[in-house]
């Protein structure tokens, strides 16, 4: 088969790609040029490439995975191998010439069971293989060689020692550690455990056999036990009952000895003693009854004796009422002591504070009319207002004094200022002159007009003083009318005054019309004047008027010096009422003081006040008198108890102090003493009355007991009581014996039921010949109650064996177990099985290749090491039984491949794998692709294995990728293709 | 109408382990232990839940090749039960507990009755005061019987209602099978019974439908074999009519599971296919043995020589074998689709090609003596079928084409 062209539609770096073999290629390029892509391309379109790997030779540009291969084939002739990535998953589709399309299948056959494997390991070789021999262990050498010399591949030794240390790792016949061997431990280990077990459970049989036996020994055993355990019960029991047989015997014979006729009322002596017991108390309490009636007398003779007489103690017990009495009177004579020193002191204290000399005795006489109260309090208010009306008018008056005084100083001053006459009447005369010229007409008018007026003035002037006139004297008169029928005083005095009033401004009035008048007519005699300077006028105008200002003023002074003497005449008047009045009431106050001499010790003004507190006192003393009379009252009523009392005790001549307290207490003690006297008496005579009863019911009863007592004694045929206690005892003896008769009999039948005792009371058997069967039994019973545990305890213990064995779980572990381990043992087996048989085959595949290709191979390889030595090597011996592989040198002498150098042996394998090549070709035509097998290959060797190559290629198409450009350049039979060159 | 009702059941192989399992965690361990006894617990309480009138067991109740005393106890306390319910039990010994290999004088309550002879026997079942059936049958006293038996099958007393037969062994042709007391189906029907309570075969199956000719099978199974329920019939008889069902009784069930990891790239997609056919299968409720096949292609031969799949079979053990209802894959196969690879390696004149043509020409005999005959690994190992020597020589083969081609 040759290669004659292919395209790379894309695969790895090349696209598009065209290339053509000859029969001997050298394909030369540098190194990542591509070339081992293109090997790799071949290898594709033979056989296919899984999916993945075949991804990694998407071109990096994208597009189709895929191309032709055109190959020609000595049998089909030229045929194209086509595979693409897209297409049918990259099967391939041979196109033969005849325009045939054949499959994968037909391709396949063509390459004559050639894999991908197989060709790679036969027809090609790189460089790589070449390190890896390198990299041998010398001792393997030999025989890695001769697996290249029988495989082209390193491959077969290298799984011999694996399978080998599998072997070992499984089984060995003898050893221990393989994991066979360690299991086989194992199951022997458990294997022995079940035999054990087995046998232990085989043991079960005999146990249950065991069982039963003990079961049925135990069984007889418990009988036996039983039946001596009422062996020894029945001899126990008539030990027990040998005691009573005796008293049987015994009471029986003592029966016999009473006779039949023992009369006897039941019960009878203890209803004797009933009796006695009943009467005897009696008896003893009637004995201390009569001596408690000599008691009594007694004791009443000596008390009447005390008793005094009843006159005696009648008249005490009068007397004694009288004490009360006495203590009463006693205590209110005290209380009224005590009062009378109070109230005395009380009064003489309000006396003390009064201080109006009076004295405690002075009181008794004293007494108070029922007027004397306003009598005095009117004394009091007169002289009151009487005195203020003298004050009032005394000031008045000093007043007046005082402004008239004044007035008069006043009226010297103005007198000292006033003008002379004649001065005056200058100075009117030049005024006159100046006004005369000026004004005499218009004073005419004047003068008339003012006459006129005047008229009509005065008229009504007169008028009203006629009118105030006559008013004030009416008046004037209904004051005094008035004052003096209330006899008030001061109206008289306004009466006065506005008659004076009335009279007083009449008169001025009158006055002043007829100055008025004359003025008035004189007026218009004023003619004559001369005639003066107008500022001469003006000082005369003011000199005038100055001057008849100050006759003004001195006029007014005039007149009031004038109203202030009346004044004065009038305060004169009232002054001298006022006295009078004094002088009254002055006399009032002495005729008080002649009936009340102490109240010349005080002021009328506390008059009132004195009447009160003098009133109390007299109200006091009353009272204080009475309590007096009272008091003695009572000493009276005191003295006289006390003599009679006194005349009591002088009469009964106890001899006792004077006391009256003493006294009474004495008299008091005799009533006591005599009162209990009569009781006590009393009392005893009562006792004797009581006594004398109960005497008569005792003696009743005591006669009732006797009879029955009587009764008893006829019954039992007896007439003393000492026979009948005697004949007592014997009924009693009789009696015990009976019953311990019965109870014996009980006591027996007790042991031995419904009469089994009877027999043994003639036939007693003696206490010892008992005792030893006893003995005898019990110590039968003894061995058979340990025989009987000793049966239990073994029969436990089977039947615990027993139960462990059948709760045992151990046994069916085992034996689950042991399947277990021997399934695990048989896997380990059929694993081992595998291995040694396919190292076995391979040994034996081994001896059959040898033995059909080896004696060719190494025919070839001789040829091919003896030309690349350059016949320094003769021929290669391939190792038989134990010869190693061996190379003969030209002189005959053969080397062990160990001792060959590191270029002889890569020689060697080069020459190994074109021998295997072309020994294979024979019958499988593939072309040889061989990848920089020769990297480290000097010119020398170069040149001879181009030789080789160029020699093989006639037959035997062979593509060698190279980046040597000493072995492309070198090639000269055989085609170079220059990858750089394409490229570039 | 009078009516009877049974329990009939077969091949209990009380405490005899479990076959196939090289290792399982403890708690499983434990529960394989118990398994046969919890099936025979619950057959027990079915029996009293449907209030039968009587329970049959035809044959193979144990092991005399293993015979643990366990087996017996526990089967007395059984019957112990049953008697306390007052359900009679008819046994007859098979080929596996035959009554001359009985170590063990385990003595049965007096409501069970035994076929004590090799020669067929019968008896009277009576309800109150009537009765109601005939029960025949025989016990193996040896290991085997080679008899045809079932020409000793006689209907006594035609009065009685009901006649049921117990018969412990295989059809002549069954050829899976040991071949015991063989019969003809045709020879079961000439007798008028009324009921043929097989045993021996452990797969379940109804012979024939009328009169009823039944294999209950076994009612745990006991190796990746036995597949599926196992159990129990529950007969109801009456004149006109017989009424059967089926009753699980096992504890553990053995179920295969084929995954197809063809198309696997790496472990966690096969980690994950196989977690997924397990949760999935329906045929998988409760406790479960798992026998996985595993199909795929040169990807899974690899991850089969690295044990990588061992490794993976063993972390999802961990996981699933937890909680109460666990699961445990317990044996695995991988089953590589074959590539043309051999055929076309055999016709070439390489080495490899020599290996396959070897193998085909190989004897196993003298190269796995070495352990197979070892004196003391000889006693544990089973005997190697001629299967088995294929299948020994085909995978050495593969692992040295395996190996030279990497």
């Amino acid at each position: 088969m040759k290669f004659t062209k292919a395209y790379i539609h894309g695969f790895g770096k090349w696209v598009n790609f065209d290339i053509s073999f000859s029969d001997g290629i050298c394909i030369y390029g540098e190194n990542e040029s591509g070339k081992s892509t293109i090997y790799h391309f071949i290898l594709f379109m033979l056989f296919g490439l899984p999916p993945k790997q075949r991804e990694f030779y998407r071109p990096k540009s994208g597009g189709q995975i895929g191309g032709r291969l055109t190959v020609l084939d000595e049998k089909v002739g030229q045929f194209t191998i086509e595979r693409l990535d897209s297409l049918r998953n990259g099967a391939a589709i041979c196109y033969t010439s005849d325009g045939m399309e054949h499959d994968e299948d037909w391709l396949k056959e063509r390459l004559m069971g050639t894999t991908l494997e197989t060709y790679q390991s036969i027809f090609s070789f790189s460089a790589m293989d070449l390190n890896k021999i390198t990299n041998m262990k010398e001792a393997d050498l030999g025989e890695v060689l001769l697996g290249i010399g029988l495989t082209g591949s390193t491959e077969i030794h290298t799984l011999e020692k694996k399978l080998d240390n599998k072997l070992a790792e499984l089984f060995k016949p003898y050893g221990k550690k393989p994991m066979i061997n360690q299991q086989l431990d194992t199951l022997d280990k458990q294997f022995a455990l079940l035999q054990e077990y087995k046998k232990n459970e085989a043991t079960y049989r005999e146990k249950i056999i065991n069982e039963s036996h003990l079961e049925d020994r135990l069984c007889r055993l418990q009988e036996e036990f039983q039946d001596e355990k009422k062996n020894l019960l029945n001899v126990e029991k008539k030990i027990q009952a040998l005691p009573l047989l005796g008293e049987y015997i015994r009471y029986h014979s003592n029966l016999k000895k009473y006779g039949h006729n023992l009369e006897f009322p039941e019960h009878g002596e203890t209803r004797l003693e009933d009796i006695k017991s009943n009467l005897l108390p009696l008896q003893s309490e009637m004995a201390v009854l009569k001596g408690n009636v000599e008691k009594y007398q007694e004791k009443l003779e000596q008390l009447q004796n005390k008793l005094s007489n009843q006159e005696l103690y009648e008249e005490a017990q009068t007397l004694i009422k009288l004490k009360h009495e006495f203590y009463d009177n006693k205590k209110e004579l005290e209380r009224a002591e005590n009062h009378i020193d109070s109230k005395k002191m009380e009064m003489e204290l309000e006396l003390n504070r009064l201080n109006v000399g009076l004295t405690f005795e002075q009181l008794y006489r004293m007494n108070f009319p029922f007027h004397i109260e306003k009598t005095w309090i009117q004394i009091k208010n007169d002289e009151v207002s009487v005195t203020l009306e003298k004050e009032r008018i005394q000031a008045e008056v000093q007043q007046l004094k005082q402004e008239r005084n004044y007035l008069y100083n006043q009226l010297e001053e103005l007198e000292e200022q006033i003008l002379p006459d004649e001065k005056v009447f200058e100075l009117n005369e030049k005024i006159n002159g100046f006004h005369k010229h000026n004004v005499v007409r218009s004073l005419q008018n004047e003068a008339a007009q003012k006459q006129q007026n005047w008229r009509e003035n005065r008229v009504k002037k007169e008028k009203s003083m006629n009118f105030y006139l006559i008013s004030s004297l009416v008046i004037a008169v209904i004051f005094s009318i008035i004052g003096l029928v209330t006899d008030i005083r001061f109206l008289l005095d306004i009466s006065f005054l506005l008659l004076l009033f009335g009279v007083g401004q009449w008169m001025w009035g009158r006055k002043g019309l007829k100055e008025m008048e004359v003025v008035i007519q004189s007026e218009y005699q004023t003619d004559a004047f001369n005639v003066i300077s107008k500022e001469e006028v003006q000082d005369a105008e003011i000199q005038i008027s100055k001057h008849h200002k100050c006759v003004t003023d001195m006029e007014n002074i005039k007149e009031q010096l004038k109203s202030n003497d009346i004044k004065r005449l009038n305060y004169r008047d009232k002054m001298n009422v006022v006295e009078d009045r004094y002088e009254k009431i002055q006399q009032q106050i002495k005729e008080q003081y002649e009936i009340y001499p102490f109240l010349k010790h005080v002021d009328t003004s506390y008059w009132p006040e004195l009447f009160h507190a003098m009133k109390q006192l007299v109200s006091q003393f009353k009272e204080y008198t009475e309590v007096l009379e009272d008091k003695e009252k009572l000493q009276d009523k005191i003295t006289l108890v006390k003599s009679t009392v006194n005349e009591f005790v002088q009469e009964q001549n106890w001899e006792i102090g004077d006391l009256i307290e003493q006294q009474l207490g004495a008299i008091e003690s005799f009533i006591m003493k005599q009162h209990e006297i009569s009781q006590q008496i009393e009392q005893y005579s009562q006792l004797l009355k009581e006594n004398k009863k109960e005497q008569d019911e005792l003696l009743l009863r005591i006669k009732t007991y006797e009879r029955e007592k009587w009764i008893l004694f006829e019954l039992a045929q007896v007439e003393s009581e000492e026979l009948f206690y005697r004949k007592s005892d014997q009924v009693k003896e009789r009696k015990l014996n009976e019953e311990a008769l019965d109870n014996t009999c009980i006591q027996l039948e007790r042991l031995f039921p419904n009469g089994q005792w009877k027999p043994l009371v003639d036939n007693i058997q003696s206490e010892s010949e008992l005792e030893w069967i006893r003995n005898a039994t019990e110590n039968n019973i003894e061995e058979l109650h340990w025989k009987i545990s000793e049966s239990q305890k073994e029969l436990v213990t089977v039947q615990t064996q027993l139960e462990t064995m059948e709760s045992s779980e151990e046994y069916s572990n085992n034996l689950h177990q042991l399947e277990m381990e021997q399934e695990q043992l048989n896997k380990l087996a059929r694993e081992w099985a595998i291995i040694k048989t396919a190292k076995e085959l391979l040994i034996e595949t081994k001896r059959i290749y040898k033995e059909k290709h080896l004696h060719q191979v190494m025919e070839a390889t001789s040829n091919f090491f003896n030309r690349l030595t350059g016949n320094k090597y003769e021929r290669v011996f391939a190792p038989i039984n134990h010869r190693s592989f061996q190379v003969e040198a030209n002189n005959g002498i053969r080397y062990e491949v160990n001792e060959l150098s590191k270029g002889t042996i890569d020689q060697l394998y080069v020459s190994l794998r074109l021998a295997i090549g072309k020994t294979m070709s024979e019958s499988n035509h593939l072309p040889f692709i061989m990848d920089d097998a020769f990297l480290h290959f000097d010119s020398l060797r170069i040149k001879q294995v181009i030789n080789i190559l160029e020699d093989m290629s006639k037959f035997h198409q062979i593509i060698l990728f190279t980046c040597k450009d000493e072995i492309a350049l070198n090639m000269s039979e055989v085609e170079t293709v220059f990858l750089m060159g394409e490229k570039v | 109408m009078q009516e009877i009702s049974f329990i009939h059941a077969a091949d209990l192989h009380l405490d005899s382990p479990f076959k196939g399992l090289a290792h399982t965690p403890d708690h499983i361990f434990q529960e394989i232990v118990e398994s046969t006894f919890l099936s025979l617990d619950k057959l027990v309480a079915i029996a009293i839940k449907k209030a039968v009138d009587f329970v049959l067991i035809v044959g193979d109740l144990f092991d005399n090749e293993k015979q643990s005393l366990k087996a017996q106890i526990r089967l007395r306390k059984a019957f112990e039960e049953l008697k306390r319910h007052n359900i009679e039990v008819y046994l007859s010994y098979g080929n596996h507990d035959f009554l001359n290999g009985n170590l063990h004088p385990v003595t049965y309550p007096d409501n069970v009755h035994i076929f004590g002879k090799e020669t067929v026997s019968h008896f009277t079942y009576k309800k109150g005061n009537e009765t109601l059936a005939n029960i025949y049958g025989f016990s193996y006293e040896n290991r085997a019987v080679t008899d045809r038996k079932v020409k000793e099958f006689k209907v006594i007393n035609h009065d009685i209602p009901f006649h049921i037969a117990t018969l412990h062994g295989s059809i002549q042709n069954n050829t899976e099978h040991d071949v015991y007391a063989p019969f003809q189906l045709s020879e079961l029907q000439k007798e008028p019974f009324d009921y043929w309570g097989l045993g021996h075969i452990h797969k379940r199956e109804v012979l024939k439908e009328n009169p009823p000719i039944v294999y209950p099978g076994n009612i745990q199974g006991r190796n990746r074999k036995e597949t599926g329920q196992k159990g129990c019939y529950h007969v109801v008889l009456s004149g006109t009519d017989s009424r059967l069902t089926f009753i699980p009784l096992h504890t553990i069930t053995f179920q295969p599971v084929q995954v197809d990891l063809s198309n696997c790239e790496n472990l966690h997609q096969a980690e994950d296919l196989i977690q997924e056919a397990i949760n999935n299968d329906r045929e998988i409720t409760g406790k479960t043995l798992i026998d996985l096949t595993l199909t795929g292609d040169s990807t899974l031969k690899q991850w089969e020589n690295t044990k990588q799949i061992e490794d993976l079979i063993e972390i999802i053990n961990e996981m699933i074998s937890r909680d109460g209802q666990w699961k445990y894959i317990f044996h695995f196969l991988t089953n590589i689709k074959k590539e043309k690879i051999d055929v076309d390696l055999k016709k070439g004149e390489h080495f490899l090609g020599e290996v396959i043509r070897q193998a085909e020409k190989m004897d196993l005999q003298g190269t796995i003596q070495d352990l197979y005959l070892h004196k003391r690994a000889r006693r544990y190992l089973q005997s190697v079928s001629s299967q088995d020597r294929h299948e020994i020589k085909e995978e050495a083969k593969e692992l040295l084409l395996n190996e030279l081609l990497k």
